[in-house]
């Protein structure tokens, strides 16, 4: 003990003002991070810095703890011997004069009365006078423990939750399954099987008048080995966990559908229209045998602009003309029309006679999932558990202990009361008011004589 | 709506309890007093008329919830806790002049929320994310921390200008502010209770968030600021409990606290945020 004493390093990681310095910084920390992840995500919190002072935050609070539970636990065991005078001399007066009666009867009265209402209940009668010692909230002495233990059980549930359990965002199109996801927090390319498969069985929107959703949800069906296992609606709000992976409904959306109408205009008649469904790969004959037209790819963003899907006509001599077409053609800036113009890839009219539009693409909903495990919740929600019982024992129950000296004359017995708190002292005033009216009301020769 | 039409008539009936508690504490003269606390109860009970008539009219529209959904309903909800917090206090301690400190917030808040150009008053539907039990259990703990915080605030305000007016209290402007003992008592105690309920709001946040999104903590800025506005406060506790620090310091930190709860609850709309209001 006295090693620990001299140490210095000992020194400064049991005080509390380097537990003031750290809550500073990480609070600055905390503040900068918000200003700087406009650009860098959330860079700051999960940076070497940001760590080790979480680290020396959780040093200290645990050398705080050790270096202050053996006193704590003194106090504990401490039973205050019931003649103390000094309490009596420090605090406010307060006594009572009883006439009329014995010591004994009030002594045992009292007795009857403070049993089963306070704790520890200690008697030393030496014949002229009773001393009386009681207490309540004792344990209150361990609470604050209890909130400084819970926070390192959200800390090490973080750790483990990042360590084992991996976050992921994943887009189901409606008919589609996944059986895959990319953990965004590890690498971009690194796929992380899930052991099973998930399939969207079906994805509905329900809107509002005013067109906000009013509520979404995906039916889902858990494949493991080609089987169905478990069949479930996710709501938002309402998870679904299976095989130790929860899937939170996220977001929704629309992706164009594996096939394209065109709309294609044959110059040389006069502007002659005519109207063609495409599937992705298929290849259809154009207008008077024109050529052979192949829906070779369709994206649902190409070059930010939207929609758009690559056409190949191939000609009768076998020339073949790649073009892209945009869905919203109409939409796209000038500046960009200029270069239509140029590039022939991207000239609807670069295939003579004809000019080819995109009509309607079709679209799928998909359903956006987040999908996580997390093992170190369980730990981290017995923490928040743990802190608000804790605070509320630390701030509102404090050690209260009560001492009663009953002194008697010829008939006249006199009773003092006096206490301490650890805590709230003007809520020990008002406890030892109360405790002295009901005192007072006590009759204990009513009770022997009737 | 009926209930946009009272809440800020009461705006103007808090206007009037700032007022009379002002005079009161200047003029030193009872009656102001009295004034005062019957407008502030009569204030309260008409806003908490408000509040539950907006309540009706959302079920009315076939799209009832609790009003505690939007920038609009949290002012509103926050100034009423604010007054029925001060009510408590006032009771308690029997000390009127606090309330020169304490109702201009909540006249300023509801003064926000009933005539700024920017908030929409209407009742909106709730979006899935928000259909939630923890949506009352996260705002209402939340909005009581704040209201706390608040009063410790103007707590802290009155602490300093007590001490600039000097010890004997005789020639101060204001004659009636309570000793500063009773006031850095009163201001700890609100500390307490906000440090509680503001714990208790990030939990039932971070709980809720874990169900809706999938993550119990995201680093989100309102999170993050919330975490600042704990670790505040959690200072200000240690400095007081374990290092036995008092009056002016302690009064500067829960003023610094009250700044970031401020910046917790409007400044994080200018950042990026899974909690900015849809003004």
């Amino acid at each position: 003990m006295n090693d620990k004493k001299t140490n210095p390093l000992w020194n400064i990681l049991r005080s509390v003002r380097l537990t003031l310095i750290l809550l500073s910084i990480l609070a600055i920390l905390s503040i900068i991070g918000t200003v700087v992840q406009q650009q860098e995500g959330s860079g700051i919190y999960h940076s070497i810095w940001f760590r080790l002072i979480v680290f020396c935050l959780s040093v200290n609070l645990i050398i705080c703890s050790i270096d202050r539970f053996p006193a704590t636990l003194k106090l504990f065991r401490l039973t205050p011997s019931p003649d103390r005078s000094k309490v009596f001399e420090e605090g406010t007066p307060r006594a009572i004069l009883l006439s009329n009666t014995g010591l004994e009867q009030v002594s045992s009265g009292i007795q009857e009365h403070l049993r089963g209402r306070f704790r520890n209940l200690v008697i030393k009668d030496n014949g002229n006078a009773a001393f009386l010692y009681c207490e309540k909230g004792r344990y209150s002495l361990f609470s604050v423990y209890l909130v400084h233990l819970s926070v390192l059980f959200i800390l090490c549930g973080a750790i483990i939750g990042s360590i084992f359990g991996f976050s992921a965002y994943v887009n189901i199109p409606e008919g589609g399954s996944i059986d895959s996801v990319i953990p965004s927090n590890g690498d971009a390319q690194k796929y992380k099987e899930l052991g099973f498969s998930v399939k969207c069985e079906k994805f509905i929107v329900d809107f509002y008048n005013n067109g906000v959703p009013k509520e979404y949800r995906s039916d889902l069906g858990f494949i493991v080995n080609g089987k169905e296992v478990l069949k479930g609606s996710l709501l938002v709000n309402h998870p679904i966990k299976f095989m130790g992976v929860t899937f939170y409904q996220s977001s929704y959306g629309t992706v164009p559908g594996e096939k394209a109408t065109l709309k294609v205009i044959n110059n040389d008649k006069g502007a002659e229209e005519t109207k063609i469904e495409v599937a992705l790969g298929k290849s259809v004959i154009l207008p008077d045998n024109k050529g052979e037209l192949t829906v070779s790819d369709i994206r649902d963003n190409f070059m930010n602009l939207g929609p758009a899907a690559l056409i190949t006509v191939k000609s009768s001599e076998g020339k073949e003309t790649p073009i892209w077409l945009f869905k919203d053609r109409d939409n796209i800036p000038e500046n960009y029309s200029a270069m239509f113009e140029v590039s022939p890839k991207f000239n609807p009219s670069a295939y003579k006679p004809f000019t080819f539009s995109i009509d309607d693409m079709g679209s799928v909903t998909y359903t956006g999932l987040q999908v996580a495990r997390d093992p170190g919740v369980q730990l981290v929600f017995t923490g928040f558990f743990m802190i608000i019982t804790g605070l509320f024992f630390t701030f509102f129950t404090s050690h209260r202990k009560f001492w009663i000296k009953i002194t008697g004359e010829k008939g006249n017995v006199k009773i003092d009361l006096a206490g301490t708190s650890n805590k709230n002292p003007a809520g020990m005033e008002r406890e030892l008011d109360r405790l002295l009216l009901s005192l007072k009301n006590i009759k204990p020769e009513g009770k022997h004589n009737g | 709506m009926v209930n946009t039409v009272i809440l800020s008539y009461i705006t103007f009936v808090y206007f009037f309890c700032f007022l009379s508690y002002l005079i009161f504490l200047v003029t030193g003269r009872q009656i102001f007093g009295r004034a005062a606390t019957c407008f502030t109860i009569a204030g309260f009970g008409g806003h908490t008329v408000g509040i539950a008539f907006r309540w009706f009219e959302s079920y009315k529209l076939g799209i009832g919830h609790a009003p505690l959904s939007n920038l609009y309903e949290s002012l509103i909800f926050f100034s009423w806790a604010i007054i029925l917090l001060y009510i408590i206090v006032e009771r308690r301690t029997g000390n009127k002049g606090i309330g020169a400190f304490v109702t201009p917030l909540a006249f300023l808040s509801l003064a926000y929320a009933s005539f700024s150009g920017d908030i929409k008053n209407s009742i909106q539907p709730l979006v899935p994310a928000l259909q939630s039990n923890w949506l009352t259990a996260h705002v209402i703990t939340c909005f009581f921390g704040y209201a706390a915080f608040a009063l410790s605030f103007g707590m802290s305000l009155m602490y300093f200008i007590k001490m600039s007016e000097g010890p004997d209290n005789t020639g101060g402007f204001f004659k009636l502010i309570p000793g500063l003992n009773l006031l850095e008592e009163l201001s700890y105690q609100m500390v307490v209770i906000g440090f509680l309920l503001l714990t208790l709001g990030i939990i039932t946040g971070s709980v809720w968030a874990h169900s809706a999104w999938g993550s119990y903590w995201t680093w989100d800025p309102k999170e993050t600021w919330s975490l600042v506005t704990w670790l505040v406060y959690a200072s200000l506790l240690h400095a007081r409990l374990i290092r036995g620090w008092k009056g002016k310091r302690l009064a500067a930190i829960s003023v610094i606290g009250f700044l970031c709860v401020l910046f917790t609850y409007f400044g994080v709309n200018y950042l990026s945020s899974l909690h900015s209001y849809d003004l």
